[in-house]
């Protein structure tokens, strides 16, 4: 199986394609930070014995993502999966007042995504099989005041991919969309995560395969986040506007 | 989903449950953030040492446990270079299949490639092989003063020693590289024989050295009177190729990832009642008497029996435990160790776990463990009130007789022996005052001991 994974040196993304990997598995990864994202290419190699190749990739370079794709497919001579990792959560009460900032989280979360999945969903379109596999969040479901830029930009996110969803599924490619909740990982340091709530980025990677080789098309992970959000989701706005959420 | 904020406090400690300490633990997902973070801080790994090593109290514990990617693999000349948030078990995992072995390895599996540096670990084949530092090509450190170098024997054999054994003091080890043994197969051939007293123990140890490179001797710690010191003497090496019989030949390596049984949460009592272990030591010592070669499809009941039980620290209670290790001459050994036995039995602290090691030569590490001689690792609850008082006396019976503690199994010695059972201690501080010259790196044992004031 040949893997492009995009945002790769992410806890989450780490621990998804370790478990994933299986000797003769070819990976090409993609991430900002090269010298990260080298180390991580290197590990899998050695711990699966998978063929991995690394490339930098900088999210927020949208014009120039076709022509990374056209490169990566061409670089693995072709594509069973893909996998979206990347994404940034920022401290919303820095982006309220730092459009650049907010541009960016906007940008990441979003509009790179648009501009890497677009060109893959073609490929895959074309070639009739494959996956389209990107994490998105629980926080895109109702915005809070904690962090409804980051919510807004992976509610969009989930948007476009129940999209890409509807296009792909005659010509059989599939798209999954994983909503997930508190993981414990480089993104989320340093964020105070209640303890029932929290899950490991391994747990995590774990479901989310478990979600992969099953046949729905989005899912909570964990499974509980589900039913919390659906409660959130359904509060009048004058009850949900007097939460601490 | 909230936006990030400060780390909080949580109480921590090391193996043994003791002592707790409040400290912010952070894992290390980014090593810039050893520059950008003020104030001291400790490295951690898996915390597998016993007592206050990797803890700081007030500052912040790093964690480098993310920091645990393999970089190079080279399976001809058996040359591995990691991060070292890597664990032995998972290099083991790694390296196995490909037909190599660490040549030196801890009595845990669980233990980082990271600790295993700075605790210079030793293995039951010590006289043999030396200890962890033996097999370290190069590392590259992370001093206080934010400078990154990289270090072997050869290049900076100062720096490097200071940090093999060092206990995580002397700076981060960002990466190293090991070289590894090469085996004909994963198998083991054990053998254990019965020592009825003490000598027997002891002189057990030096018997078969090269034949089975592996020996240690699990001790009856409640065995009195004669039988003091009796016990068990387990050796092992590795299978030839040509002693697997056909039916086993060829079979993947198993990954050692068993746990018979786990211990959940923290256990408020101490959940090994005297009786029982004393009944334990004596049924375990009568059912493992068996004197044939026997072929060990695995490696983890003979270099890491204890992790069969996933997180056995808990079964001693929220007190915890302490485990005192120390080294002795061998003229002084039989001696001091019975003493050290008969004492504890004495005030009702019998070890609940007793191991005896031959140690070979010295390491190169001012404040390495491994010393020529014999050691002794004793597992003991924190029951007895007199307990701290007897250690503290025979603290300064092995300083005087040459002997040292276990920097990684303690927690409690005092700083004023220190000095005598490492005499190049001041060799160390000035290599210590060169690459962190403002006491970048503490921990509660650097602090308790003077190594980072």
């Amino acid at each position: 199986m040949k893997y492009l994974v995009l945002g790769a040196t992410s806890t989450i993304a780490r621990s998804l394609v370790l478990q994933l990997a299986r000797r003769g598995d070819e990976f090409l990864l993609g991430a900002r930070d090269v010298s990260e994202g080298q180390a991580v290419a290197a590990d899998l190699a050695i711990r699966t014995g998978a063929q991995v190749l690394f490339e930098p990739l900088e999210a927020t370079a949208c014009s120039s993502h076709a022509a990374w794709m056209e490169n990566a497919i061409g670089k693995l001579h072709g594509l069973d999966g893909v996998i979206l990792c990347f994404g940034e959560l920022p401290r919303q009460a820095d982006v309220s007042v730092d459009w650049p900032g907010a541009q960016r989280v906007i940008c990441v979360n979003f509009a790179a995504a648009v501009a890497l999945l677009e060109p893959a969903a073609e490929f895959l379109e074309r070639q009739r099989h494959g996956f389209i596999l990107a994490l998105s969040s629980v926080a895109g479901v109702r915005g809070r005041k904690s962090n409804y830029l980051y919510g807004a930009s992976k509610a969009a996110l989930t948007v476009f991919l129940e999209g890409l969803a509807h296009r792909l599924s005659p010509s059989g490619v599939r798209v999954k969309i994983a909503l997930l909740g508190y993981v414990e990982s480089r993104m989320s340091a340093g964020v105070p995560i209640p303890e029932p709530l929290r899950t490991t980025a391994d747990a995590a990677a774990r479901k989310i395969l478990r979600f992969l080789k099953s046949n729905a098309q989005s899912a909570c992970i964990p499974w509980f986040w589900g039913p919390i959000m659906c409660a959130i989701r359904l509060l009048p706005a004058r009850v949900f506007n007097k939460t601490e959420l | 989903m909230h936006a990030p904020a400060q780390p909080t406090l949580e109480v921590l400690s090391g193996w043994a449950g003791y002592p707790q300490v409040e400290t912010c633990l952070v894992p290390l997902h980014r090593v810039e953030a050893l520059r950008s973070t003020p104030g001291p801080r400790a490295i951690r790994g898996n915390g597998r040492a016993y007592g206050d090593a990797a803890v700081l109290a007030g500052g912040r514990t790093f964690s480098t446990l993310p920091q645990n990617r393999f970089l190079e693999f080279d399976r001809e000349l058996g040359l591995l270079r990691a991060e070292p948030g890597v664990t032995v078990e998972e290099i083991l995992d790694v390296i196995v299949p490909a037909g190599w072995v660490l040549p030196v390895v801890p009595g845990t599996r669980h233990a980082t490639l990271g600790g295993c540096i700075a605790a210079d670990v030793h293995g039951k084949n010590h006289p043999i092989s030396g200890s962890f530092a033996h097999h370290l090509v190069s590392m590259s450190v992370v001093g206080g003063d934010g400078k990154k170098r990289t270090v072997s024997p050869e290049s900076s054999p100062k720096i490097f020693w200071a940090t093999c054994g060092g206990m995580g003091l002397t700076g981060y080890v960002r990466e190293a590289t090991v070289r590894l043994q090469r085996i004909e197969t994963p198998l083991l051939v054990s053998l254990s024989e019965p020592c009825a007293d003490l000598e027997q123990s002891l002189a057990a140890l030096d018997s078969k050295p090269l034949e089975y490179p592996h020996a240690a001797v699990w001790i009856d710690g409640f065995a009195q009177g004669p039988q003091l010191g009796r016990g068990i003497v387990s050796r092992a090496r590795h299978a030839r190729a040509s002693e697997v019989p056909p039916n086993k030949a060829g079979k993947p390596w198993r990954r050692q990832t068993r746990v018979a049984v786990d211990v959940p949460k923290p256990m408020r009592w101490n959940l090994l009642p005297m009786g029982a272990l004393k009944a334990f030591n004596a049924v375990h010592r009568a059912a493992r008497s068996r004197q044939r070669p026997t072929l060990q499809m695995g490696m983890s009941s003979c270099f890491f029996p204890l992790d069969a039980i996933g997180h056995w620290n808990r079964l001693y209670g929220e007190r915890g435990f302490i485990q005192y290790q120390i080294a002795l001459p061998e003229r002084f050994a039989v001696d001091l160790f019975r003493d050290l036995l008969e004492r504890l039995q004495a005030i009702s602290s019998p070890p609940f776990l007793a191991v005896l090691k031959r140690l070979g030569e010295f390491s190169g590490g001012p404040l390495s463990f491994p010393q020529p001689g014999f050691t002794l690792a004793l597992d003991l609850p924190r029951t007895s009130a007199d307990l701290p008082r007897v250690l503290d006396e025979f603290d300064e019976r092995v300083a005087s007789l040459g002997g040292r503690v276990y920097l990684a199994k303690d927690s409690r010695m005092k700083a004023e022996v220190l000095a005598a059972m490492y005499p190049r201690l001041e060799e160390w501080r000035k290599i210590k005052s060169q690459i962190d010259p403002e006491n970048r790196f503490q921990t509660e044992l650097g602090r308790r001991l003077g190594l980072c004031v």
